[in-house]
């Protein structure tokens, strides 16, 4: 008798250290879904802040990120070159993209969503011609598991959520405390007055889309062991970034982060319950609902 | 310094300004003046390159500017403080003033500059965000940082507008003290006819978008002239 009661507590002992285990896992999970999501989103988000432009090939330039993996593999380069290249790729692709395409269409919303949308078609076309139009295996760099007091995770997600950290905090860092972040924000509060201080207007634009698109570069490329990677595994990840964008309220970067915060880990969360599927609907509902209440988003004023 | 010849500058098909032509000298402070809807703002904004003129020119200090983007323009040399101010409301005060000075010096030093000291008010003020500043000290703050930049031309677009008697002269005061001490030349446009008076040494009037009347400003005082051109 006493045995068995033993027995039971022990077996109850252990189901919940593995529940609380597993509610670990689920919460890196999703706190490795949120680092990416704030990657992606505060691209998009400052582009938008200070361009207006909603640029619809994002998440076209996240996939230019892993494929620049999967082409540094193919020349024979390790994961981590790939890694490295791809924000360097995909933010001189950016740059060339806004003096070739963007530049034409300041102050014209509408033109600039069609030419975005048609860009990123032409992206996903380009990108199936090179690399074909299946899902594509990629090198994993990093194997192996993080242990901690019996824990274990996967250490190259480890890995991921602190280059993205590294990245954010560099990100904060050039928006409040260097003069490029300085004009930027002059720009987004009112650009005709950052102008007549004498801000070269052009050259902040070029710099600020550069630098969105090598985040989202980046974003592709430190995802792309985590994910299948397709030509059209980008557009997922731009209606999460809209998620984000427009539910942390648009025009603040500290918006991003809890954006991203809620849809990563609502969803981590949700389809550790339901099909992923069903989460992903349910996220998207529920941020309907949180923007009839709160227009402005979460954390707009 | 500033010559403006023949500018012709449209909305779409509403045609704003009509062959204006006048000049700013060096050290001069010249005042245009005229009603609401007379063309004045859209004067100052296709000479800053805001609103593009259709025809015409604009020279600065011997240079065709006409058709520069906005920003060439200014770095030549032009403080521009448009009407409502423009203060960046979610940018600090010492961030406001950084910006005027072209981000050339370190926040320390444009504190401490010359110009600043002319707006105690300010220095008080510097952590703070320029939208909770006050109406008169945004339109002191939006002063400084078109005078930090040690331009060769400040354009000020209705300075006085919405501030009290008080503020009004202490304002004017501000101005002719900075500008005529770094040698400034000031392009005004203003209503309140006082104002422009005891700042300006000439003065142009404009109406419907051309300008029908100049000359100095201590001979503004024909009753008949004020009647017709400026009395609302």
């Amino acid at each position: 008798m006493a045995e068995a009661a033993r027995c039971l507590r022990r077996a109850t002992r252990t189901t919940s250290v593995l529940e609380l285990g597993s509610l670990l896992t689920q919460f890196l999970n999703g706190a490795t879904l949120v680092s990416v999501l704030i990657l992606i989103s505060i691209g998009l988000a400052i582009i938008f802040g200070v361009m207006g432009v909603i640029n619809l090939a994002h998440g076209e330039f996240f996939i230019l990120g892993a494929y620049t993996v999967i082409a540094a593999d193919a020349l024979g380069l390790s994961a981590w070159w790939g890694i490295a290249l791809a924000p360097l790729v995909v933010g001189l692709f950016g740059a060339l993209v806004e003096v070739g395409l963007i530049r034409f269409l300041y102050k014209r919303p509408l033109e600039t969503l069609l030419a975005t949308w048609g860009l990123s078609i032409v992206i996903r076309q380009l990108v199936r011609i090179v690399f074909g139009v299946g899902y594509r295996a990629s090198p994993h760099p990093l194997l192996g598991d993080l242990k901690v007091f019996g824990f274990t995770y996967p250490i190259y997600r480890v890995f991921l959520m602190a280059v993205c950290l590294a990245v954010i905090v560099i990100t904060f860092y050039v928006f409040y405390r260097t003069d490029f972040g300085l004009k930027i924000r002059a720009i987004t509060q009112d650009v005709e007055m950052a102008a007549a201080l004498a801000i070269n207007t052009s050259r902040v634009y070029l710099g600020t889309f550069a630098f969105g698109s090598a985040l989202a570069g980046l974003a592709g490329a430190l995802m792309t062991p985590e994910i299948t990677i397709s030509p059209e595994a980008g557009v997922n990840f731009l209606a999460r970034s809209f998620f984000v964008v427009i539910l942390g309220g648009i025009g603040q970067l500290a918006g991003v982060l809890g954006g991203a915060l809620v849809v990563g880990e609502l969803e981590t969360f949700l389809s550790y319950l339901i099909s992923a599927t069903t989460a992903q609907a349910a996220v998207l509902l529920i941020a309907i609902v949180i923007i009839r209440f709160r227009p402005r988003g979460l954390f707009g004023g | 310094m500033l010559h403006v010849e023949q500018l012709d500058t449209a909305y779409g098909q509403t045609q704003i300004l009509r062959g204006v032509s006048f000049e700013v000298g060096p050290r001069e402070i010249v005042a245009i003046l005229g009603r609401n809807g007379a063309g004045k703002t859209t004067l100052l904004r296709s000479i800053m390159g805001l609103t593009p003129a259709r025809s015409g020119r604009v020279d600065f200090k011997a240079r065709d500017i006409t058709g520069l983007p906005t920003y060439e323009i200014a770095a030549l040399g032009i403080g521009y403080v448009p009407q409502g101010k423009h203060i960046f409301p979610r940018l600090t005060v010492a961030e406001n003033l950084r910006l005027g000075a072209r981000l050339q010096r370190s926040a320390e030093k444009v504190v401490r500059s010359e110009v600043v000291a002319h707006f105690p008010v300010l220095g008080e003020r510097l952590a703070q965000h320029g939208g909770t500043l006050s109406g008169g000290e945004q339109q002191m703050l939006a002063i400084a940082r078109g005078l930090v930049g040690d331009p060769e031309l400040l354009i000020l677009d209705e300075p006085s507008e919405g501030l009290q008697p008080s503020l009004v002269e202490a304002i004017r005061g501000i101005i002719a003290r900075v500008c005529r001490e770094q040698g400034v030349a000031v392009l005004l446009v203003e209503q309140n006819l006082d104002f422009a008076r005891a700042l300006a040494d000439r003065y142009y009037v404009m109406e419907n978008g051309a300008i029908v009347l100049s000359g100095d400003t201590r001979e503004l005082a024909d009753e008949e002239v004020i009647r017709q051109y400026l009395a609302v």
